[in-house]
């Protein structure tokens, strides 16, 4: 016999069940997003970061790159297909350049292409420190997705130009 | 029957508040030094998202420019339109071969940029602080579409 007890349970036990598959299967956009914040959180650096986390996040942001990724940047001109190393290397370079920096994304768009590529719509905003001077940037950027090996990577960026001098 | 017209108020309210900030006017509060002294640095102020809406882009208009979205966007002041040309000599700006007086640049550098045409559905915009670089400077002819509105005051 089924009291309103019984009811009770099986309705909190069945929201249970549906917030678990939520969290261990999320979807493909939470799943692309969370890539997103892995690389803001990983691309940003606090005042006198330590070598061995400046490493740790080095290698965990070459985890979000493709093998091959495709690089088109207007100024300065930088376009072709890179190795996900030469992208290390610059986003190295770019990281060092900096005492602190925080990399921030908004009013991100994902459209998906196929099943296991999207392409990307944010505005990324740069708030830093570089050598004695304070910087602040902001571009649009588009990068291009693909799942590989059940992994979101990233696979192409482009700086969108809104502004042509 | 009271609480019933309570929350009649309260869905009314909201629901004007979201129109009013949705597509009447947006709050910005303002990061960075490109428009200063006019508009400083932490400063806030409202931008009418249907200005373009009624009226056509003049010279000396500021502007919100958006990027993806909403929630980050660049404030201008449109400096020539469509058709028109632009150059700059010495930090002097020059429209259509012309010197344009400009009493709202208080910061100058000696930015040179060659004369280049405004192309059809654009205008030309330059933040106020000409004291800044010119490679470190966001400028240059942006699509109308991309123009969100103009800032109230």
């Amino acid at each position: 016999m089924v009291t309103s007890k019984h009811l009770f349970f099986i309705s909190i036990l069945l929201c249970l069940v549906v917030v678990l598959g939520l969290y261990l299967f999320p979807s493909k956009e939470k799943r692309v997003k969370k890539q997103l914040n892995n690389l803001t959180e990983y691309a940003s650096k606090k005042r006198n970061e330590p070598t061995l986390k400046t490493l740790t996040k080095t290698t965990r942001i070459s985890g979000l790159f493709a093998e091959n990724c495709i690089l088109k940047i207007s100024n300065p001109k930088i376009e072709g297909n890179y190795s996900r190393k030469e992208i290390m290397d610059r986003v190295n370079r770019v990281r060092n350049s900096f005492s602190r920096l925080k990399v921030s994304f908004y009013d991100i768009t994902i459209h998906f292409t196929s099943d296991t590529s999207s392409v990307v719509l944010l505005t990324m905003r740069l708030l830093g420190k570089s050598k004695a001077e304070e910087f602040t940037d902001v571009q649009e950027v588009k990068l291009k997705m693909q799942e590989i090996r059940g992994k979101w990577l990233i696979s192409g960026i482009e700086l969108v130009d809104i502004l042509e001098r | 029957m009271l609480k019933k017209k309570s929350l009649f108020r309260i869905l009314i309210i909201s629901l004007g508040t979201w129109i009013v900030f949705s597509y009447i006017i947006l709050p910005l509060r303002l990061e960075g030094q490109s428009m200063e002294p006019n508009y400083p640095d932490g400063g806030f102020r409202f931008c009418w998202l249907q200005k373009y809406f009624f009226l056509e882009p003049e010279h000396g208009d500021v502007v919100a420019i958006r990027f993806a979205g909403k929630r980050v966007v660049l404030l201008k002041r449109i400096v020539a339109l469509a058709g028109e040309t632009v150059e700059f000599r010495n930090g002097i700006l020059f429209v259509n071969n012309q010197r344009v007086e400009e009493p709202y640049v208080r910061y100058r550098s000696n930015w040179n940029l060659p004369s280049r045409q405004v192309a059809r559905g654009r205008v030309y915009v330059v933040g106020d602080n000409r004291g800044i670089s010119m490679h470190r400077h966001h400028f240059g002819q942006v699509d109308m579409q991309r123009i969100l509105g103009g800032v109230l005051w």
